[in-house]
């Protein structure tokens, strides 16, 4: 009698651990991991049946035959149900609703499975096989490495693996939001992620065909570099427009370690604005709206009277960045002047008579 | 004492090496972390730290509690390989061996999930952003003493079985024989 008890509360284990696997109404599992503390431990059973679920639910969901997850319900949308483990500092990845195969029903600690499973196994093996007075026979010894297997296989088949091999490793990392130019400097601003700029290595930049070191100045999230005037004035002057910057950083990371930031070429462009002639009577005023200084030509021709001839005068000249020039022509009855400049590797003129 | 005791207590002892190893292999740390990342896995625990945070393993913890057989089969070869030599039992050896063959597998595939774990913390985690490319310092892995013994203890059953086997086979004869 006690034999046939034993034979029906083993083969109703094993019914209840392959339940997962043929689709039975109600099904156990072991608890492998501790993301449910302190609801669930690990070692912990779980009997699941398949019903209907809502949020706050405990709930198995599985993303292959193997891999399940057991993990509380705390958001349901729609056909996407969200899921996380009470120990978890973070919700699971929104999961669609048929991949939920259970919800929890009971929870059979480890503290009570684990004593009740072996009392029995021991006093089976003491009433059946006779393990306390041993037998010497080759049956016995086979008897052993069967129910070692068949113990082992039930046991091993009812830990819902996880594919989860690593969790909580968040890599420091620093993104790029934006390049700009603004005056005569550049800033890099970065996005960063458990990492800061400690200290830059290296700095240089290209325009055409000139490479020159650059020096930067840094804080926690943006790098600002300063280009000097003359570099703007000869792109001006080539007609170059762009500016490639590449840096090399020390990274200090969450945690005190360090990494390098390589960056790629950080794009900036520019080009030199037209310059702003402003003529008040026989005053002309050049104002350079540019990081750069602007070379300019400036011919004037002055006559007092009509029929004289022109006086002419010319003078080069290269105007301060975000400087003017002033021309004062006041004194003469007839005057016009002739502006040259170059913008882009191009010359332009601008040409006015003075009344 | 004649051949067939010989080779019992050989056998006996090669299962006792085995039973000394594989708990070795599931106490001590497998593997040992330094870098970015530090810490140590072992088959009864595990401790990663990394970039200030702590990190877990859930395939680590499965690997865990698929260890309970071969813990059961250590404990198991160690009583009756003390049996055999005191009180010579050569079938309870041979169950022995058999189990302690059996768990081999299971050692195998535990060490396995580890290895895959050790993988992925020892991965570099050097990547590329709209900012450039990271690099970093990376994580230096090294065998711990459990990977050692763990090579032990997946050969010696191997040994064991073969001399219980032996064994067995003279004890049947003298059964037969009545010798």
């Amino acid at each position: 009698m006690l034999r046939i008890a034993g034979y029906a509360f083993l083969s109703l284990f094993m019914v209840l651990v392959l339940g997962r696997y043929i689709g039975l109404p109600i099904f156990i599992v072991l608890i492998v991991s501790p993301s449910m503390v302190p609801a669930i431990y690990p070692g912990d059973m779980v009997l699941l049946s398949r019903s209907s679920f809502d949020v706050g639910d405990v709930v198995i969901w599985c993303s292959s035959a193997l891999f399940c997850v057991v993990h509380r319900v705390i958001e349901i949308n729609g056909s996407s149900v969200v899921t996380k483990g009470d120990a978890n500092p973070a919700p699971d990845k929104p999961i669609p609703r048929e991949a939920v195969k259970g919800k929890a029903v009971a929870v059979i600690p480890r503290w009570l499975w684990i004593p009740m499973a072996s009392t029995l196994i021991a006093f089976y093996l003491y009433r059946t096989i006779g393990i306390s007075r041993p037998r010497s026979s080759p049956g016995l010894a086979l008897a052993i490495v069967l129910a070692y297997a068949v113990v082992t296989s039930i046991y091993i088949l009812a830990i819902p693996a996880s594919h989860v091999l690593l969790d909580g490793l968040a890599i420091p990392s620093i993104d790029l939001r934006g390049v700009y130019i603004e005056n005569n400097t550049v800033y890099a601003v970065f996005i960063p992620r458990n990492a800061s700029v400690a200290s830059l290595e290296t700095c240089r930049y290209v325009y055409g065909l000139h490479v020159a070191t650059c020096t930067a100045s840094f804080n926690g999230t943006a790098i600002s570099i300063q280009i000097p005037p003359e570099v703007f004035r000869e792109m001006n002057i080539e007609g170059v427009s762009r500016i490639d910057i590449t840096i090399a950083a020390d990274l200090v990371l969450e945690g005190g370690r360090h990494a390098k930031l390589i960056s790629w070429n950080y794009s900036v462009f520019h080009t030199y604005r037209e310059p702003v002639v402003e003529v008040s009577g026989k005053i002309v005023l050049i104002r350079n709206p540019n990081p750069g200084c602007l070379d300019v030509n400036i011919t004037s021709m002055v006559a007092n009277r009509a029929g004289d001839p022109w006086n002419v005068s010319s003078r080069s000249l290269c105007i301060d960045p975000w400087g003017s020039y002033v021309l004062d022509l006041s004194g003469y009855r007839y005057a016009s002047i002739k502006i040259e400049y170059i913008l882009s590797g191009k010359t332009r003129v601008i040409q006015r008579v003075l009344q | 004492m004649n051949l067939a005791r010989v080779l019992e207590v050989i056998a006996a002892s090669t299962l006792i090496i085995y039973a000394i190893s594989a708990l070795i292999t599931l106490l001590t740390p497998i593997y040992i972390f330094r870098g970015d990342i530090d810490g140590y896995l072992s088959l009864s625990g595990y401790s990663l730290f990394g970039f200030g945070s702590e990190i877990r393993s859930q395939m680590a913890e499965s690997a865990m509690l698929y260890t309970a057989p071969i813990y059961a089969s250590a404990l198991f070869a160690l009583a009756s390989s003390l049996l055999s030599i005191l009180r010579g039992s050569p079938w309870l050896l041979l169950s022995a061996s058999g189990i302690a063959v059996m768990s081999t597998g299971i050692l195998r595939g535990v060490l396995y999930i580890l290895g895959l774990v050790a993988s992925a913390v020892s991965k570099d985690p050097s990547h590329q952003t709209a900012a450039g490319r990271i690099i970093f310092q990376g994580t230096e892995v090294y065998i711990g003493t459990g990977y050692i013994a763990s090579q032990i203890a997946l050969v010696t059953p191997y040994v064991s079985l073969a001399l219980a086997v032996i064994i067995t086979f003279f004890a049947l004869k003298k059964q037969m024989h009545g010798v």
